[in-house]
């Protein structure tokens, strides 16, 4: 058995995110040069945890394949105690509060979360022996998003919180939920969204009818549909003040950035400008004047991109997407070869966590996304979000291997 | 290893399903690639120069302005140094309420002025901006004790012009931020934030004065602090001007003048140059620096004594009977004999059916052109002038530059009036012979002409500025003396005329008595400008109110021989010239000329 250990290891996946990582290290490096911070650097900091990480990838590989089948609600569960403990505890940094103070170690339970809700809902969906059709076979699953949906969303962070939504999404369609009730699951939103016009709402209200009706959609499952979405047309106004101030703000700018070129716009603004100055070739690694003169706040963590873009160009900031793309489809390929249900769901969720983080946050930098502060995967700097996604790559070399 | 393999264990369903995911996660990776292209390679130039404009900050070095010195290197204007408060509203954010409160409080700021820069605290929320100019040893006091209840609030010590004497108001001008418009003309070569002279000597020689700024093209970081140099060009100083000015003389006359409305020109006649120059009520030049303040403005525009007129070039009055000597040497030059015409002074002479007064009511008697400007007798000038008609003295007004601008080296003057009416009454003729009706002067024209009869008939442009100096004293320009003109009249009638004046001041009976001084042969004349008509006794004299009482002139020139000054002194509503002008002529000249010679030579009779 020895011998053949590393028989099934992609080497693709884990060589890639070992050459993510090193441009990560280059680029919080050139991120925070200028900066004068006690202690370690950040890129050392960070070299730390990814060491660490890959500790823990050795370590889940020699685990038993059984075992997060097995532990998956526990893990679930613990993390949600470790959210209900935060928000009791309010250990509050910067008007949020995300972060666990471990000893020496501040953790980010919420980023822990996202392969946990990936593992309970996976488990949950394999156990059911029924396919999901209709509303009642959706509660449990819904709930087990919508739980440290709230937990997370009450620390505030938004960008984490919106994570889990495409998790489920992936989940439920892949265990053959009608995709009518893919659409009904989105009506609340669009009905709160259309809300603002009254004719465009109303022709959509009377187009659900008519989905409802020519659609075989059991009586009760009718009824939610229609209820949720009036009300939540009608309870809209209550959602937007249920948001926070900086979150409307955020939506609002995200939607017109020029509205606040000072405040709230401009890191928009300004990682637009990194970003688009690098052209082709970018300006040199080190030798960007909108990160070197921190322009950009956050830029070594949310808008690490922006500085990628500017020193690196479009050759850079191509190749880095083709990577991904690569890091993706080895994902999916996992998934596709993977011996079980539940293997198969917990790759596509991780590949699906991966993609939203990857186009929310190169889309937040280049301006087309809001900015909800995710990080970007192995190249932000962070210790709690880089352990969680070396995590998954662990259980997804696991999977291979068992595959 | 192919990237993605096509034998699978999974349900053939979900393997559909899945290569669907794929598929829409090929298309969000295909718009990023799309969109990161558009950004960089369609709009990254755009996106270049916002980075530039981003980073690298002009930062102008500003040329130590040049020094105005009078004729003896007198300090008319210098720099120093002052104290001024700057607002950084991003400090400031979120108290902006309680930093009015406590700067209204304590520092009297004006409110407009604060809500101005509260408006504009988005454009520029890092930069801080002047607040209150120039602020006292005490408010600086003040400050340094409130510092924590002003946040956002900084104190810089900055060059300042500064202007040590407050008399030469009118003449040096004062200096202010260069308009839009000034920028953007090319020969102008102004940066933004220059100072550039408002009025006077400050902006007839601003392109000597200022020098050349220096500049330093500094990186900023994005809370604008300075992280280095890239390039550096060093400012040139500005040059000094030397004028003609005498600070001594220009004081004093400043003194005379005080709580009086009123003019002093001084010119050399022998040159054109201007001695002093003085307009009153003056202001104090040092409001202007760093910019005037709204209320200050108002407070300058708003007095009835217009305060920012200058009197001496910009003031056009009836010159009265100033113009008699003028009228004169006019009239000797057509015929000498004129000077030897007994003309029968009654008190009254009645032209059609309006009668025309002299001063004194019960008449000169029989009078010669002598001694009718000794006395300053209007009769004998009715009667000349009728003989001369409208047009000979229209032409001698001319002939002694009158209703033109000289072109003295500072804006703004006026070019006084001659007006030709086709109809021509002859109580009009009569009038413009003493100095009244449809012509009207500034004190500096009458100067120029009193220096064209004391010089024999030259009419010079007068100047104030003889020398620009470098800083390191290098002569960068002389400014000789300009003849504007020659007045073609036979010198005989100067020297007759310049006898007459000599007696108006010397002679028994003269007008102008008050400005004698043993010695110094004073020549002058005397000027009492009519604004209603003639009272027609002293009751009726003193009821009349303050605005309409006569302007009193008086010029002149001294000495006889070899003239060193022209003097002429108005004074609004002054009443008689030879009792409120005179006197002050004879203060200056005596200050003037008090080195000069004394000469006993000449007799009185």
């Amino acid at each position: 058995m020895k011998k053949n250990v590393f028989k099934n290891f992609d080497f693709i996946l884990l060589g890639i995110v070992l050459i993510l990582i090193a441009f990560g290290l280059l680029n919080i490096y050139s991120a925070s040069f200028t900066f004068n911070t006690p202690g370690l650097p950040f890129y050392l900091k960070q070299l730390c945890w990814a060491l660490a990480g890959l500790g823990l990838i050795a370590a889940i590989y020699n685990l038993n394949n059984e075992i997060f089948l097995n532990y998956s609600y526990y893990y679930y569960l613990f993390n949600i105690i470790l959210l209900v403990l935060l928000l009791v505890l309010r250990v509050s940094t910067k008007g949020s509060s995300r972060w666990l103070s471990l000893g020496p170690f501040m953790m980010q339970p919420s980023e822990f979360m996202k392969f946990a809700v990936i593992l309970a809902l996976s488990r949950y969906l394999m156990d059911k022996e029924k396919k999901l059709k209709g509303f009642a076979d959706l509660v449990i699953p819904i709930g087990i998003v919508l739980v440290p949906f709230f937990l997370v969303l009450k620390q505030p962070d938004l960008g984490t919180a919106l994570a889990f939504i495409p998790i489920f999404f992936i989940s439920v369609y892949l265990c053959d939920l009608p995709y009518r009730y893919l659409f009904y699951l989105i009506t609340p939103f669009l009905s709160l969204l259309l809300f603002k016009f009254p004719a465009l709402w109303f022709s959509f209200m009377v187009l659900l009818a008519l989905i409802i009706y020519f659609n075989k959609t059991s009586r009760i499952d009718a009824w939610i549909v229609i209820i949720s979405s009036i009300l939540s047309g009608i309870g809209q106004p209550l959602l937007w003040n249920f948001l926070k101030d900086y979150q409307k703000k955020r939506i609002m700018i995200f939607l017109n950035p020029e509205l606040d070129p000072l405040g709230s716009g401009y890191s928009v603004i300004q990682s637009k400008i990194a970003v688009g100055s690098g052209q082709f070739f970018g300006k040199g690694w080190l030798h960007g004047s909108q990160n070197r003169l921190n322009f950009i706040p956050e830029h070594h963590t949310d808008f690490i991109f922006s500085v990628i873009g500017e020193e690196w160009g479009f050759v850079g900031g191509f190749l880095l997407l083709i990577l991904f793309f690569i890091l993706i489809i080895r994902i999916l390929d996992i998934a596709l070869q993977a011996k079980n249900k539940f293997s198969t769901l917990v790759a596509s969720g991780i590949s699906v966590i991966f993609v939203f983080h990857i186009v929310v946050n190169i889309g937040m930098s280049m301006g087309v996304a809001p900015v909800v502060g995710v990080p970007l995967p192995f190249l932000s700097y962070g210790g709690s979000y880089l352990l969680n996604f070396l995590i998954m790559i662990g259980v997804l070399e696991k999977i291979k291997d068992e595959g | 290893m192919p990237f993605i393999s096509l034998q699978t264990s999974i349900n053939p369903r979900m393997k559909e399903k899945l290569q669907s995911v794929i598929f829409v996660f090929c298309i969000f990776f295909i718009i990023l690639i799309f969109y990161l292209a558009y950004l960089q390679l369609i709009k990254g130039k755009d996106f270049l120069e916002q980075a530039k404009y981003n980073r690298v900050r002009i930062a102008y070095i500003r040329a130590p302005r040049g020094l105005i010195l009078d004729r003896n290197h007198k300090l008319l204007a210098s720099n120093s140094v002052g104290y001024s408060l700057y607002i950084t509203m991003e400090d400031a954010k979120n108290k902006e309420a309680e930093l009015k409160k406590n700067l209204t409080k304590l520092f009297d700021v004006e409110k407009e002025n604060f809500d101005l820069i509260y408006k504009n605290r988005m454009i520029r929320p890092y930069q801080s901006q002047l607040l209150l100019k120039n602020i006292s040893k005490k408010q600086l006091i003040i400050f340094e004790e409130n510092k924590n209840s002003l946040p956002g609030i900084s104190v810089r010590l900055e060059p300042l012009r500064f202007y040590p004497s407050e008399g030469i108001c009118h003449i040096i001008g004062y200096l202010s931020e260069v308009n839009e418009s000034k920028l953007k003309d090319p020969s102008g070569n102004y940066d933004p934030g220059d100072l550039a002279g408002q009025g006077g000597l400050e902006q007839a020689y601003d392109n000597y004065l200022r020098g050349g700024n220096g500049r330093e093209e500094i990186e900023v970081d994005a809370w604008g602090r300075k992280t280095k140099v890239l390039a550096m060009e060093d400012p040139v100083k500005g040059a000094n001007l030397v004028t003609t000015l005498d600070l001594g003389l220009q004081a004093l006359a400043e003194d005379l003048l005080k709580n009086r409305k009123g003019a002093v020109v001084a010119l050399n006649p022998a040159n054109g140059e201007v001695l002093a120059l003085v307009s009153s009520p003056k202001y104090d030049p040092n409001i202007f620096i760093g910019g005037v303040t709204v209320r200050e403005w108002k407070k300058l525009i708003n007095n009835p004594d217009l305060p920012l007129l200058n009197r001496a070039i910009q003031g056009q009055y009836p010159p009265g009977s100033t113009m008699k000597p003028i009228v004169s040497v006019g009239a000797l030059s057509d015929d000498m004999d004129n000077a030897k015409i007994l003309n029968e002074c009654t008190g009254e002479f009645p032209i059609k059916d309006k009668v025309f007064r002299c001063w004194k009511k019960d008449g000169h008697g029989k009078v010669d052109m002598g001694h009718a400007i000794r006395y300053s007798c209007n009769i004998f000038f009715y009667k000349l002038g009728l003989k001369l008609g409208a047009k000979k003295l229209i032409n001698i007004f001319k002939e002694f530059n009158f209703g033109n601008a000289a072109g003295i080296d500072i804006y703004t003057e006026k070019a006084g009036l001659i007006s030709e009416h086709s109809q021509w009454f002859p109580g009009n003729t009569a009038q413009l012979a003493i100095g009244q009706g449809y012509i009207l002067a500034t004190p500096l024209q009458l100067a120029i002409a009193y220096s064209a009869l004391a010089n024999g008939g030259t009419i010079y442009r007068p100047f104030m500025v003889s020398k620009v100096i470098s800083y390191d004293n290098k002569i960068l320009k002389e400014f000789a003396p300009v003849e504007l003109k020659k007045i073609d009249f036979p010198p005989e009638a100067f020297n007759m005329v310049r006898s007459y004046l000599w007696q108006a001041v010397n002679g028994s009976g003269g007008t102008g008595v008050r400005a004698r001084i043993p010695g110094l042969d004073v020549s002058g004349k005397t000027g009492t400008a009519q604004l209603v008509a003639r009272p027609m006794d002293e009751e009726e004299e003193k009821r009349l109110p303050a605005q309409l009482r006569p302007h009193a002139w008086f010029a002149c020139f001294a000495p006889m021989k070899n003239p060193k000054i022209c003097l002429v002194i108005l004074v609004e509503h002054g009443g008689e010239g030879g009792t409120s002008a005179a006197p002050i002529a004879k203060e200056l000249i005596s200050y003037y000329l008090k080195d000069e010679p004394r000469n006993f030579d000449m007799e009185i009779n």
